[in-house]
């Protein structure tokens, strides 16, 4: 370290700490001029002169108080005196101003005020006559000042003024100021004259003179003060939603007169924030101009556009409503002349005034297009719902509205038309309507004038007044059908109301009175077709008021069908609608000879009970306590099933007692009497009860269709007490009883109750044999049962047909035996029924069965259990026992072994009638529907024929194997129309229902089928399927076809076409009985019939079912001969095909010959055998009119039979001249259209609906020669529907006339005719 | 020259086919036979009468005229035809206004093989149709506007025929019985034949009606007779 640097370091040294000294003697001196007031002083006369040099003004000032460490002042008493006189208000004066500087930047000296607080300052501007102002000009001499001078620059982060005044010529405003960041700066100009011109910017200032209710707002402002105008050149202030930018300009201060421009945009929402006006609209509005101020009266002119403007009120609310207009200002009052406006989904236009003093408003509007719907949305409140009116339409108003500020004293007058919209929303009603509506907001109502509202089913007429407080309002409702009212009068009801359903007719005519809040409907009301709810009638016709407090009904008739109801109902309400558990009613009705039905439509109830019910009603008491009193009868009662003439009696019913009195039930020669009070709080009765002659025909509960029970019953009892466990004793007597056909006799019985256990006694008085025990119930508890009837020689006939479904009882059953009862009613599962019977016959089937030793049986839990059973009769001994249960899967064990007379299967198979006897060794294990069994049936030389099948069986020799779920049949054979047969095959029965798998074989069996027919064939059949679909399939070789005698062939072969040919089957399983066989001719096979045989050669398959056999293939009638109407026929040729799959009706293709009067006349038949056609011809030829007499007359041979049929020919007699005088009706007609006598054409060939009649068949009259004239008449549907007539002339007045009329048969007359003069 | 020659020309094949084509409608039309247009033609057919807008022709008077010959022998005088032509086309119109069904084909064909059977032969018919001048088309024509006609007549007045059992009786006491006795026949029940009775008292109910209502159809129709049998 060098000495030079040494001698540097302690230069340093030494001068930092004379300047340490230096500092200190400064700081010391300074705290020595402050603690002796001298800074505070300069300070304060530095303040002073700074104002007033500044200002112009004189300055005073009581107080001042620098706090310097903290850097503040407080400024007490500060009055700035300008060039007013000396005895009115200074320029400004402030109470107090406290001030925190703080410093800016110290080497610039410039600083800001962190806080400016002025308290009760107060600021008075006056302004003379001349435009002379008390603000003085600066101090500051010219000669010194620069072209621009900063008077102030003030930056106040805080700026509060409180609770202080400006007075512009004595006219105030209040100062309360607040906020932030306000900058204030105010500059001299020297040039021109001078001038200050100034700035003001203010953020979050709060500005508490408009009305006291502070609000935020930011202020931007510059202006220019001249000595003798003042501009302001921009204020833009901007609220929340809102902002203003003016500019404005005051000329001359002598003369004062502003004008300025502006433009702006207005939020409502502010105006409601700052007024605290919460019924201001939201909305938006833009809008510009100018104006001007002059001799205190403002001038503007503008034009403001209004969108999003939302209505809240109660009574009206409804959003995006637009205005706009150009508007103007003078003499204080603002004209929009071209009002527009858009709410509600229409337009409008008009005018509107409104005076500044008072915003006292007028508009006249005429408002096109709105849509009602929305309307209703606008107006609909909970007090008065008309949205749920479903109403729309379109509206077209024309108003004038006129209110004073902000709504108030509104008023609204004017008509409005109503027309219903093009297209309507989907249960939405068009509506029409005229209303003329003076609306006043003061008077709170609304009046309107004749005016009217029609909806598609509805229409109101209405004059009168609706009011808040009161309203008058005549009211005419015509409804065709209430129901579009229905969502309306529900909400009415209030909202905790269950909606129902109205409906009917309505015609009302009366008044709303009352509060629109609560109106009071008073008038007469007509409804057709009513109904509420469930309830229904035609009619209700009366006087109605309907209140908040009251629903009120007088003189009302109720009317459905033959029935009807006057009355008078009141019901008292809550004063809202409600009827409360509380609230009082009363109904006072009559009515006579109503049918309950009726009755229960109306009421809405379903109760088993009807007939024809007369009688006074009264009700009253509350909801919760209702009482009623009835005098009332029913005739033609019918409850729960049963019939009474008459129910009659007095009820008196409230909510702890339900008295029945002087009851009287009349059901033809029997009577119920008594009397029943009842306590339902306390579940306890008091009855005495008597009846007499009461048939038990009419007691349904014991009725059996297969069963029926009469006799008659008398009784007597009475009791009291709990009503399930009561002291009560009677007697009762069954007189006459019949179970069916059977008389049993008398049976008489005494029940007596000592309120624990109820004791039946039965005594009988039967016929034959005799029936007595005694049954004791107990009446608490599980209710335990016991007991024992004891039967002796009881007919046990009707039981077992009805029972036992076994019909075929042939004698006399009886049954002596002991039934024993135990067990509880409350748990039937525990009821035990033991019986012993010592002796039981029946005779089935002509079967006599008896037993050996006693029968005993017991029921337990659903089960029949059979212990010990011996049968023994003709050909059957048999032993039976096992047991059977009813519930579960309804299990079975049961075996049966012995000897069965087969009569007995009658009994299983009703179709079965079947002779012999069998052998059984059988057990049967499983369910009911799913037996098992077991064991062997053998047959020896049994017969058996099942239902309508053609062919039974004898010899029947052979086993029947039970193998668990299947019968076979084990080395069956059995003799059939006179050829062996063998069976085997199976039965199967555990799965599901009875499925067969049987075959037949057989050489030749003689098959009887149909009747009439009988076959020779031989062959293999195969029966398979079940009881509900089975087929018969197989082969058949068919060797001869035998007709019985007097069988028509030709018939057989004409009724083929219908769909059923086959004889309606009794038995199921035969109808349900599918056909596939084939059936092939045997060589030589051939046909034979009574003087006929035909040789065949056939291949057919018979399809179908029994009902609808269907024969498909061909038969060929190789050769043959037959008789046929008395002529001898050889068959040359024929075909029959069987084609149709769908019915039996061959094609038939068949020619005969024959030789009549040495004519060889052949017929051909031809054609479906349902529209057989017959053709002639004759060797040598003759016409068909000649071969038909030829075949009709026959040869001379054959007219002793022809006169054998005079009675006949007799009854042709009438036909005939009823033929001829439908014919010449017929005739008559063609004759004149046509001009032919002979009636040429049948105009009722087949297809119309006069084909039957007579007149349809009538078609040829040939007069064949002079003397011979044939009439064939034919139908020629029917081939063998015809009549022919044959008239030979022998002499002028002889004739003879052959006849073979409609039904086959011949006749003839002789006629002679001799006239008289 | 040649320019004429050819406008000419074309003139001609322009105007001939459709002059022709006029003479041909002027033809179909014409009623009097003085129309005759040059000596070549012949008259095909002719107006017998008018009935309000239609026509009736000759050759349907013809075809009635011979179908009453082939039926009954001989034809009635032209005025009978005509009157019945006439009516022809009154129930006629009726039944098509009412969109009455055809016969079927199969109905036609029946009736007319009824007709054709109550010939003593398919050649007696052959023969006796030439001798009326009719063909078997015309033949069959007619026989199915028989069968149309009178079906539509019991259509059109059955519904109305309404027979109660007073007239039943009635018909049965005075007129059957009597009439029946008078031929010494047994007089069956009146239940046996009430059927029948009451179905002569609707035809003949049927045939009142269809006659009144022709009748006062005609007096009400614009009829003219344009020429006495000489289209014929």
């Amino acid at each position: 370290m060098s000495l030079r640097w040494m001698r540097g370091v302690r230069w340093v040294r030494h001068t930092l700490y004379l300047l340490l000294l230096v500092a200190l003697m400064a700081a010391g001196f300074v705290a020595f001029l402050i603690q002796t007031g001298a800074v505070e002083r300069w300070a304060r006369h530095e303040l002073i002169h700074q104002v007033e040099l500044r200002t112009g003004t004189r300055v005073e000032l009581h107080g001042f108080h620098l706090h310097l460490w903290h850097l503040r002042v407080e400024l007490d008493g500060l009055t700035l005196h300008g060039l007013e006189p000396s005895d009115v208000a200074p320029l400004f004066y402030a109470k107090r101003v406290d001030a925190e500087i703080r410093i800016v930047s110290f080497f610039q000296k410039k600083i800001a005020l962190e806080e400016f607080v002025v308290e009760e300052p107060e600021v008075a501007v006056r302004i003379d006559k001349e435009g002379r102002s008390n603000v003085p000009q600066p101090k500051i001499s010219s000669g010194s000042r620069p072209w621009r001078e900063t008077l102030f620059d003030l930056q106040i982060a805080r700026l509060e003024l409180r609770d202080g005044s400006a007075y512009v010529n004595n006219r105030r405003v209040p100062l309360a100021l607040l906020g932030r960041n306000f900058q204030f700066q105010l500059h001299y100009d020297a040039a021109d004259g001078g001038a200050y011109a100034g700035s003001v910017s203010w953020e979050q200032g709060e500005l508490a003179s408009w009305h006291d209710t502070p609000f935020r707002f930011d202020l931007v402002t510059k202006f220019t003060l001249h000595h003798d105008a003042f501009e302001i050149d921009q204020l833009i202030c901007k609220l929340p939603h809102s902002e203003l930018d003016v500019r404005a300009q005051l000329t001359h201060f002598e003369q004062p007169q502003w004008s300025f421009q502006y433009r702006g945009r207005l939020s409502l929402d502010d105006v409601r924030t700052i007024a605290r006006q919460p019924g201001v609209p939201s909305g938006i509005a833009d809008f510009s101009g100018q104006g001007e101020y002059a001799a205190g009266e403002w001038k503007a002119s503008g034009h403001y556009a209004g969108r999003e403007v939302q209505m809240r009120d109660v009574w009206y609310h409804a959003a995006k409503m637009e205005s706009w207009g150009d508007y103007e200002i003078a003499n204080g009052v603002l004209v929009v002349p071209n009002l527009g406006i858009r709410a509600l989904g229409g337009s409008g236009e008009g005018r509107l005034e409104m005076k500044l003093a008072n915003l006292e408003f007028h508009t006249e509007t005429r408002l096109h297009g709105l849509r009602l719907s929305a309307a209703l949305a606008a107006v609909d409140n909970i007090d008065f719902p008309v949205d749920t009116l479903h109403w729309d339409g379109l509206i077209s108003v024309d108003s004038v509205n006129t209110w004073t500020s902000n709504f108030k004293h509104f008023r609204t007058r004017g008509t409005s038309q109503w027309d219903p919209p093009e297209t309507s929303a989907p249960g939405m009603l068009p509506v029409s309507a005229h209303l003329i509506f003076d609306y006043s907001m003061d008077r709170r109502n609304i009046d309107l004038t004749q005016s009217q509202i029609a909806t598609p089913k509805s229409t109101i007429d209405f004059d009168g007044t609706l009011g808040a407080v009161d309203s008058a309002l005549e009211l005419k409702l015509q409804a065709a059908n209430l129901t579009e009212w229905d969502d309306f009068i529900d909400d009415l009801r209030g909202p905790d109301s269950t909606p129902s359903l109205f409906g009917g007719a309505v015609t009302f005519r009366g008044r709303i009175m009352g509060p629109l809040g609560g109106p009071t409907f008073a008038g007469h009301i007509h409804v057709a077709g009513a109904h509420y709810d469930r309830a229904e009638w035609d009619e209700m016709d009366g006087g109605l008021e309907y209140s908040p407090e009251l629903f009120e009904l007088t003189s009302t008739l109720l009317r459905r069908g033959n029935t009807s109801i006057t009355m008078n109902l009141n019901l008292w309400f809550d004063g809202n609608w409600g009827f409360v558990p509380g609230s009082q009613w009363s109904i006072d009705a009559r009515t006579e000879r109503a049918a309950t039905a009726d009755l229960q439509t109306v009421l809405g109830t379903n109760y088993p009970v009807s007939g024809l019910l007369s009688g006074d009603f009264k009700g009253g008491g509350t909801r919760a306590a209702p009482t009623l009193d009835a005098n009332f009868s029913l005739d033609e009662a019918r409850i729960k099933g049963a019939d009474f003439n008459r129910l009659s009696g007095v009820l008196h019913a409230e909510p702890d007692e339900w008295k029945l009195s002087q009851a009287e039930l009349i059901s033809g020669t029997g009577r119920v009497a008594g009397e029943v009070d009842y306590h339902p709080r306390e579940q306890s009765i008091d009855f005495q009860i008597t009846g007499a002659g009461i048939s038990l025909e009419n007691i349904g509960a014991i009725q059996n269709p297969k069963l029926p029970v009469t006799g008659r019953l008398d009784f007597e009892l009475r009791g009291n007490g709990p009503v399930h466990a009561p002291v009560a004793q009677g007697d009762f007597r069954v007189t006459n009883i019949k179970f069916g056909s059977e008389m049993q006799g008398n049976l008489t019985g005494r029940v007596v109750s000592d309120g624990q256990r109820a004791r039946f006694t039965l005594t009988s008085g039967m016929l034959h044999g005799g029936l007595h025990g005694d049954v004791s119930v107990g009446l608490t508890g599980d209710e335990p049962l016991s007991g024992e009837i004891i039967a002796q020689q009881i007919d046990m006939d009707p039981f077992i047909v009805s029972g036992l479904h076994l019909k075929q009882l042939t004698g006399h059953s009886s049954v002596d035996g002991e039934f024993h009862f135990s067990g509880s009613l409350m748990k039937p599962d525990t009821i035990e029924v033991t019986a012993e019977i010592s002796q039981i016959s029946f005779n089935y089937e002509f079967v006599q069965l008896q037993n050996d030793g006693p029968v005993k049986l017991s029921y337990r839990r659903n089960e029949v259990r059979i212990d010990q059973a011996h049968l023994h009769g003709p050909n059957t001994d048999l032993q039976l026992n096992g047991s059977a249960r009813f519930d579960r899967d309804r299990p079975l064990h049961f075996t049966m072994a012995g000897n069965v007379d087969l009569r007995i299967a009658k009994g299983i198979l009703p179709d079965l009638v079947a002779q012999g006897r069998a052998d059984v060794n059988v057990s049967v294990e499983g369910t009911i529907s799913k037996p098992r069994i077991t064991g062997r049936v053998s047959v020896r030389d049994a017969s058996a024929t099942y239902a309508d099948f053609p062919a039974g069986l004898s010899h029947v020799n052979g086993d029947i194997v039970f193998d668990r779920s299947r019968l076979l049949f084990d080395h069956v054979t059995a003799e059939s129309g006179g050829g062996q047969l063998t069976l085997d095959g199976s039965i199967s029965y555990g799965e599901g229902p009875l499925r067969y798998e049987i075959n037949a074989v057989t050489p030749q069996v003689r098959i009887r089928y149909p009747a009439g027919m009988s076959w020779l064939a031989g062959g293999k059949l195969q029966l398979s399927g079940t009881s509900s679909a089975s087929i018969l399939s197989g082969q058949v070789e068919v060797k001869r076809v035998l007709f019985a005698e007097g069988v028509d062939i030709a018939s057989l072969f004409a009724s083929a076409s219908d769909t059923v040919t086959g004889p309606a089957p009794s038995s199921p399983f035969l109808r349900n009985l599918s056909f596939d066989i084939a059936v092939r001719t045997s060589p030589g096979a051939r046909i034979e019939w009574t003087s006929a045989h035909v040789d065949i050669d056939g291949d057919l398959r018979l399809r179908g079912n029994w009902e609808r056999p269907i024969l498909l293939g061909h038969i060929h009638l190789l050769g043959g001969e037959m008789a046929f109407r008395g002529n001898n026929y050889q068959l040359t040729r024929g075909d029959i095909n069987f084609a149709s799959p769908f019915r039996l009706d061959p094609e038939l293709n068949i020619e005969a010959t024959t030789l009549i009067n040495q004519y060889q006349v052949t017929i051909n038949f031809s054609g479906h055998a349902s529209r057989l056609s017959l053709n002639y011809r004759s060797d040598p030829p003759l016409p068909d009119s000649d071969i038909i007499a030829l075949l009709a007359i026959g040869s001379t041979g054959e007219e002793s039979a022809l006169r054998s049929s005079n009675s006949s020919s007799q009854n042709y007699g009438a036909t005939a001249l009823l033929s001829e005088a439908i014919s010449s009706g017929l005739g008559g007609r063609i004759e004149r259209l046509f001009g032919i006598t002979h009636f040429r054409v049948d105009p009722f060939l087949s297809g119309t609906a006069t084909e039957s009649n007579a007149a349809a068949r009538i078609t040829i009259q040939q007069q064949v020669t002079r003397d011979l004239n044939v009439t064939y008449s034919s139908n020629t549907s029917a081939s063998q529907y015809q009549l022919i007539q044959v008239e030979y002339a022998v002499r002028r007045d002889l004739s003879v006339v052959f006849l073979r009329d409609i039904n086959g048969t011949y006749g003839f007359d002789i006629k002679f005719v001799k006239h008289f003069k | 020259m040649l320019r004429n020659f050819l406008i000419s020309g074309l003139l001609a094949a322009l105007l001939g086919p459709g002059a022709a084509r006029l003479r041909a409608q002027t033809h179909s039309f014409s009623t009097l036979p003085v129309l005759h247009l040059s000596g070549g033609e012949q008259t095909v057919d002719g107006v017998a009468a008018r009935i309000e807008d239609d026509i009736l022709t000759e050759s349907e008077v013809r075809e009635l005229a011979g179908y009453q010959q082939l039926v009954d022998g001989k034809a009635k005088p032209r005025a009978d035809l005509l009157r019945e032509l006439e009516d022809q086309w009154i129930v006629r119109g009726e039944a098509k206004t009412a969109k009455f069904p055809e016969p079927s084909a199969e109905d036609q064909q029946r009736a007319y093989t009824e007709f054709v059977k109550q010939f003593a032969s398919p050649e007696d018919f052959q023969r006796k149709c030439a001798a009326a001048g009719l063909t078997e088309t015309s033949v069959r024509r007619t026989v199915t506007e028989q069968l149309y006609l009178s079906r539509f007549i019991d259509y059109r007045f059955r519904p109305a025929a309404q027979v109660d059992d007073a007239q039943v009786q009635t018909f049965y006491q005075n007129e059957f019985a009597p009439q029946l006795k008078a031929r010494g026949q047994p007089v069956p029940s009146l239940d046996e034949v009430q059927d029948t009775i009451r179905e002569v008292l609707v035809q003949r109910a049927i045939s009142a009606r269809a006659e009144k209502w022709l009748d006062d159809t005609r007096a009400h129709l614009k009829i003219d007779i344009v020429a006495a049998g000489s289209g014929s």
